[in-house]
């Protein structure tokens, strides 16, 4: 058999819109200069699409300014420049049972060398954190919250508005990490209270891989991650404090970023509130063909309209990676098994050990209703019910 | 003999393309030019437009956000 059904969204959309492959085969063929760099007209027309792909994220995001968009390769390095721009030597900073280890670690190793305090908020069964809990681990050296707004492993929905009240009222920091709820659900940074706004430009934003960014709040000041040639400035030997250029040394990718641009033009004509719903009604019928498979253990919310089309389950006496394995090998269903670089989230919900995680099908836009019946008819069949 | 010509520099390529946007919009003509060397070494790009809309210009760049680091009439 060839037919593919492709369950892996969450680690990065699968296929794109095809005018995605289009723009990046022109930005290739026809543009192929560096943006931001030479006067000539094919740098010009380079920089044209990355201003196109900003104003883009920005309208996204619903941020006046784009020059507050920075783009990054992905979404771990923005979160690495929020968090280490951030935070200072004997500074608190507080973040979920769930986060990823894009979050994780970066915070981990600031704690191990002993320049900040770190408290790590448990989330319920279901992956909830708890407003209410976060302010009460607040400090007087509370700088940062770091908030997974959609988790990777169960797809639960934080409160991150509510969160945002809690910390606009302290002036504490907000960084959220929108990399499974970007082009998912609707995001407003002002609204929500959202001091910084990390995201992947290849998962629900549907860009190739290679990118992502940051959106920093209006008030926010971040020291650079790495310095370097920026086109601008340039007879000055020290790092320009002018955003973008301030957090954007090196060459962008071009490519990449006019897939983005082309993705986000297609995200705006299907409206986001659109694509939920529809994604919605995905989730109910992938959580229904669930429920039907005996011996299936589903994790999470289980609830569409409190997570994303992500949904992790275990089958009762069958390894994770098996089940992957075979999924994939007999039916050409791709998803995927393990820790999805999450353990302290299989910690919160007792995956950690005892399952070795867990297995993950993540959907997208292009995924149907008929993919997710063959799914749960193919679990059925391999839990020999 | 040609109307006379001004000359916005920016700190940033973001700001020189998102003006050339802004002024496109309001019906202005501008053009991006290499940015003569005497006026700035910031961003490579400038933008030129017809020194009697200056004050035009300026409300619209300053309106949507957008820093110059000059603007200059031509000789
Ligand atoms: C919740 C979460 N945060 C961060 C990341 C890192 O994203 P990227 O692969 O774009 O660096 C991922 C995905 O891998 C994720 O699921």
């Amino acid at each position: 058999m060839n037919k593919i059904v492709y369950f892996d969204n969450a680690a990065t959309s699968y296929p794109k819109p095809e005018e995605v492959y289009r723009a990046v085969d022109h930005f290739q063929r026809e543009i192929g200069a560096s943006p931001g760099r030479s006067a000539h007209r094919l740098a010009v027309a380079a920089g044209r699409v990355v201003l196109d792909a900003r104003e883009r994220l920005a309208r996204l995001f619903g941020v006046g300014n784009s020059s507050r968009v920075v783009l990054t390769p992905n979404c771990t390095e923005a979160l690495n420049l929020a968090i280490k721009g951030s935070l200072r030597a004997g500074d608190h900073v507080v973040c979920s049972s769930v986060e990823h280890n894009s979050v994780m670690r970066p915070l981990r190793r600031l704690a191990a060398d002993g320049v900040v305090e770190l408290t790590v908020v448990p989330c319920s069964p279901e992956g909830r954190l708890s407003p209410a809990v976060v302010q009460k681990q607040l400090r007087p050296n509370t700088r940062l919250v770091v908030v997974t707004q959609a988790s990777n492993v169960l797809g639960t929905i934080q409160p991150v508005a509510e969160i945002g009240k809690i910390t606009r009222k302290r002036g504490i920091l907000l960084l959220v990490d929108a990399a499974q709820s970007a082009g998912c659900i609707p995001i407003d940074l002002p609204a929500s209270g959202i001091d910084l706004l990390a995201f992947s430009g290849h998962k629900g934003l549907l860009g190739p891989s290679g990118t992502g960014g940051l959106v920093i709040g209006e008030d926010v000041d971040l020291l650079s991650l790495k310095e370097g040639g920026t086109g601008s400035r340039s007879q000055h030997e020290i790092q320009p404090l002018h955003l973008p250029d301030r957090y954007e040394s090196g060459t962008l990718n071009g490519p990449g970023i006019a897939g983005l641009s082309a993705a986000l033009a297609w995200l705006e004509a299907q409206g986001v509130a659109a694509l939920m719903r529809r994604l919605r009604e995905l989730t109910a019928a992938l959580l229904g063909e669930l429920a039907a498979v005996p011996g299936v253990t589903v994790y999470g919310p289980r609830d569409p309209k409190k997570q994303t089309a992500v949904v992790s389950f275990t089958m009762a006496g069958k390894d994770v990676a098996a089940v992957a394995a075979t999924l994939d090998q007999r039916f050409g269903i791709l998803t995927r098994a393990g820790l999805h670089c999450a353990p302290s989230a299989h910690k919160t919900i007792g995956t950690l050990r005892r399952t070795g995680g867990t297995v993950r099908a993540s959907l997208g836009p292009f995924n149907t209703t008929e993919q997710v019946r063959y799914f749960g008819a193919c679990l059925r069949q391999l839990s020999g019910k | 003999m040609p109307d006379p010509s001004s000359v916005a520099t920016f700190f940033t390529t973001h700001a020189a393309l998102r003006a050339e946007k802004l002024l496109q919009t309001a019906d202005i003509p501008g053009k991006l030019i290499p940015t003569p060397r005497h006026l700035s070494a910031d961003c490579t790009l400038a933008l030129e437009f017809p020194s009697a809309l200056q004050d035009r210009v300026r409300e619209i760049l300053d309106r949507h956000a957008v820093e110059t680091s000059g603007m200059y009439c031509l000789e």
